[in-house]
């Protein structure tokens, strides 16, 4: 992959204000989908809030080996 | 009633803490920073008298309990307007774009903000395991503390003068650069950018302006390992990272080799260490944290900075220290302290 530089993504006075290490930041690759779960806090995916035992919602598997939808 | 304060993504080890307060039976219930913005999830939080509701718009659902149920809060992180930032704030052609879009973007910022303190002042009455006013402390004072009680630290300076960091490298040799506060990251559609430390040498040192914005240097340090701390109570889980060996990550092994990781192993802290941290976390108020050390080829442990709301998943999962679990257990034992009014009284 070939490293761009933050620097040469911002405008010449940008370029004159920031710190130095916008200087030496240079493109990331981008993270490859990893297996992690994910739960938020919708109230259809959950019951029983209120001052009773709080079931998490059903963690919802992501990534290459989340099962297909159904 | 534990509550937990978090961010809606990318937190597995909240939920991992979640999957054993369930299993120990223990009520909870996550907010997550996102649910404030009610045009994302559709769901807010209203506060009225004692009371802290959580609604759904367009569903007649209102769910609350009274802040009395809330017997300890754990506050792991909090994102509050992150969506802000890729909105178009203005139409195409519009005068001054940048200035305005940024006015509003800090009007929006500091108003979450608000609210968010707002929330977070309903359970001042009830511990925390860590706290928001202390989630970001100022590295500079931390380090400044840090050599105060006995730990080494790397030689640093903040200068916005050339001149100032070739005097500084001519003492010290190759330096690095890092942010002073919290390293940022930009993205420009598919490609991004983080602020990762790094390397500052002599070419680097000669391309820089004569004056720029104030920057921190620190003298790079020659790495046998790194080490990273999660500490909990009093206790140390140090994990060793061989980050060294590789080019990608050895100055920052936060550049992951996601083809061939770092090794990473158990770690016994020697004993003076580990009492210094104690005292270090003590004299910062923090109960927990992440901290960065390096341990040097003469054999030195050199103390680099503490996130106090770092991840600890990846310190938990290859040391075998079950972080998770005792994170629960943590917060058990807070809400043991705190003994509320019999929830079922306030059920609403």
């Amino acid at each position: 992959m070939k490293r761009e530089r933050l620097l040469d993504r911002l405008s010449p006075e940008a370029r004159a204000a920031v710190p130095v290490s916008y200087h030496l930041a240079e493109s990331c690759e981008p993270a490859e989908a990893s297996a992690v779960r994910s739960a938020d806090s919708r109230f259809y995916r959950s019951s029983g809030f209120e001052c009773k035992p709080f079931h998490k919602p059903i963690s919802r598997p992501l990534g290459p080996e989340a099962p297909e939808k159904q | 009633m534990i509550l937990i304060l978090s961010q809606a993504a990318g937190e597995t080890t909240t939920e991992a803490v979640m999957d054993w307060l369930d299993a120990m039976e223990v009520p909870f219930f996550r907010l997550n920073g996102e649910d404030l913005d009610g045009a994302v999830s559709g769901m807010g939080v209203e506060l009225s008298g004692r009371e802290l509701a959580v609604t759904f718009s367009g569903t007649d659902e209102r769910l609350g309990f009274p802040a009395e149920a809330v017997a300890a809060v754990w506050y792991r992180r909090w994102q509050d307007c992150d969506r802000f930032a890729s909105l178009p704030m203005l139409p195409p052609g519009s005068p001054d774009p940048g200035r305005v879009a940024s006015a509003v973007l800090n009007h929006l910022s500091f108003e979450m903000g608000r609210m968010s303190e707002l929330l977070f002042s309903r359970f001042a009455g009830v511990p925390w395991l860590s706290d928001p006013a202390r989630a970001s402390p100022n590295k500079l004072r931390v380090l400044e503390q840090a050599a105060g009680h006995g730990l080494d630290i790397p030689a640093t300076l903040v200068t916005a003068s050339r001149e100032e960091v070739e005097r500084f490298a001519a003492r010290h040799g190759p330096l690095i650069t890092k942010s002073i506060g919290e390293p940022e990251m930009f993205f420009f559609e598919k490609d991004y950018f983080m602020l990762y430390t790094a390397e500052v040498g002599p070419p680097e040192i000669a391309d820089l302006p004569e004056r720029f914005f104030p920057s921190l240097f620190q003298e790079r340090l020659e790495k046998k390992y790194e080490i990273r701390v999660f500490y909990l109570d009093g206790q140390c889980y140090p994990m060793a990272i061989f980050s060294q060996l590789d080019s990608q990550t050895q100055v920052d092994f936060r550049r992951y080799n996601r083809t061939r990781p770092n090794r990473t192993v158990p770690y016994r802290l020697p004993g003076d260490i580990a009492e210094k941290i104690a005292v270090l976390m003590a004299s910062l108020e923090l109960e927990t944290g992440s901290l960065d050390l390096i341990r040097t080829p003469d054999g030195r442990h050199v103390f680099l900075e503490v996130n106090p709301i770092g991840q600890f998943g990846m310190v938990s999962r290859p040391c075998n220290y079950f972080l998770e679990r005792r994170v629960a257990e943590a917060l058990v034992r807070k809400a043991s302290r705190r003994t509320p009014s019999k929830a079922s009284d306030h059920e609403t």
